[in-house]
Order: structure tokens, then sequence, then C-alpha cells
């Protein structure tokens, strides 16, 4: 199975939701702005990788992780990726895409756009990373309900306490 | 064998006249009458589900897969996203896949005919303005489906 994570960027909530699903920053508590911005590629993708599928790791189950940058027409991209992995002779049913917008909060929007958008980093970053810590129990949240819809059995409480990798 | 993908916004206009002139199913030597193209039945079907969903056509002389491709406002995007992806397949020859722009070819009347029928669901008016527009912008269209068969050893 391929667990896709997405979102308008690709360079907050996916990843940081994917690095939540791979254990690479603590679940049970909100991370501080230098363990998020450790998160591999936060804050750091451009328009030339939106739309691109990237690789994060492989979680405990064996999934791959990945995350994509999808701007606002996630419907559409993730049905061309789907007709094209068809096309190509894959199965679409082992790719699940999850969407992390939800988690989305005004500091990471304007924080995201400056860094991102306009290139305003040393302004942008620090907005974006207190907006991410804010969304982080929705985002952590999505990672459990997407392991427990993908059919992968876990402890909870295990999952949550566990140190990171 | 290559796959050839016409796109244009919806994948219901411009991009079925095009994959029609390419298998020889609309004349290239003449603009075919207000009833041949409205009488195709891909043309200006309903397409609330199927953007971004290929449309196989059928096969050319040189057994190359022929389909149509509605892309929405952004092709470009698009297309990178369909890059991307086939990039990311170990193994596939990239060059085999290959993606031409009919949207750009046809006039305002058609886009504006496209507009009424598949945005304002005006299906019945919405393709004779679009099938009259498409008559205007044919030569075009064949100039398209000329240099891409071309490209491809065809002609």
């Amino acid at each position: 199975m391929k667990i896709i994570y997405h979102c308008f960027g690709g360079s907050h909530a996916s990843p940081t939701a994917a690095a939540i699903h791979l254990g690479l920053i603590p679940r049970n508590r909100l991370p501080g702005f230098k363990e998020l911005q450790q998160v591999p590629y936060f804050d750091q993708l451009t328009w030339e990788h939106h739309g691109k599928l990237i690789y994060a790791g492989t979680d405990e189950w064996g999934n791959d992780i990945l995350f994509l940058a999808r701007r606002n027409q996630a419907k559409l991209v993730i049905g061309i990726i789907k007709e094209f992995i068809r096309l190509n002779g894959g199965n679409p049913d082992e790719y699940y895409f999850i969407d992390c917008m939800q988690g989305f909060n005004p500091f990471m929007v304007t924080g995201g756009y400056s860094s991102r958008g306009l290139g305003l980093v040393k302004l942008g970053r620090p907005v974006v990373t207190f907006g991410t810590i804010l969304s982080f129990p929705i985002l952590v949240g999505i990672v459990k309900r997407t392991i427990r819809q993908v059919g992968m059995e876990f402890d909870e409480v295990r999952w949550l306490n566990a140190r990171p990798n | 064998m290559a796959k050839i993908f016409y796109y244009c916004f919806a994948g219901v206009h411009s991009s079925v006249v095009a994959a029609s002139i390419h298998l020889g199913k609309l004349p290239s030597d003449r603009v075919p009458s207000l009833r041949e193209l409205t009488g195709m039945p891909a043309f200006d079907r309903k397409s609330d589900n199927s953007l971004g969903t290929p449309y196989f056509f059928g096969r050319d002389e040189q057994d190359n897969e022929v389909y149509v491709l509605g892309l929405g406002g952004n092709p470009r995007f698009m297309l990178e996203v369909i890059a991307h992806f086939l990039q990311s397949r170990p193994g596939l020859d990239t060059l085999d896949w290959k993606f031409f722009d009919a949207l750009s070819t046809i006039n305002f009347l058609a886009k504006m005919g496209g507009f009424i029928s598949q945005r304002l669901k005006g299906y019945a008016l919405g393709r004779w303005i679009t099938a009259a527009g498409i008559r205007g912008s044919y030569v075009r269209l064949v100039d398209l489906v000329t240099t891409v068969r071309r490209c491809n050893r065809l002609w």
C-alpha cells in the first residue's frame, strides 16, 4: 500500500503528517519549533515540486509513505494520477490519498504563503511553524484515522507514546 | 507503439475532433458539416466526472493508442503532474507518451459554445455553437493532426 498525504503546497501539513506517520517526531505532545523545522522537506518545497509524489519513507507495516502538493485541485490531480496508474497497468486501489487541508489554520495559510509563495522565509517560517504546532493534534488524528482505515493493527497508546526514530 | 493524447478543457470538443481526424473518422481534406460534427457520439458528451480521465478513442494504423483527455483550466500543471508521475515509473519510456494541445487551435466561438454546453449545462444550444466554431478552426485542427502524424511518421 502507498499512503499519500496531500495538501496545497506539500510543504507543511503533509510532510508533518508523513513525519508523524513514520514516527520522526513525538506524537504524544506538541513539538517545538526546532523539532518541527527538522522534519524532512518542512517549508522546503517550491512551485516546481508541485504535482510530484515525494517519497518520505516506509512505515513499520511496510507501507510506502509519500506526500504531494496538489494546489487547490485535489480531485483532478488525484484523478489523473489514479488514471495514469491504471494506464500503466498498476492498481490505483493500492494508492491511498489523504487530504491534510482540514488541519489548516490562518497562521499556516499566511505563513506558508509568505514563506513559499512570496519567498519571505524569515517572516513566514516562524508563523507557519507556529500554525503547524497548533494543528499538530489534528494531524495526529488524521494519521491515526488513516492507519485504522488502511486496516493496520496497532496499539494506539503504544503508538502515541513511541519514541521518535 | 506510442500513446497519443489530445487534450483540451473538458475533453469533449476540440480533442475529440482532433482524435477523430487522426483516426480518419473525420475528413482532413474538407470541412465537415455541422451534422457530421454533432453526430459523433463522443462529441459534447456530458463530462461531469470525466475531467482527468483519458478516454480511449481508438488505434491508428501504426497501432498507436489515441486518447482524448480533459485537463481543466490549468493544463500546464496537470501535464507536470502526469510528467512527474510517468518519470517516477521505473523502466517506462516517457517518449512514448505524447500530449498535444487541441484547445489552442480553436476559436472564441467554439470556446464559448463549450462553456455554454459544459459549464452552463446548455447542451442543446452549446453543442451547435461549438460545432460552428470548430468548423471555423477546422484547418488549424487538421494542421495539428498533420504535424502529430508526421512526427509519428504516419503521413
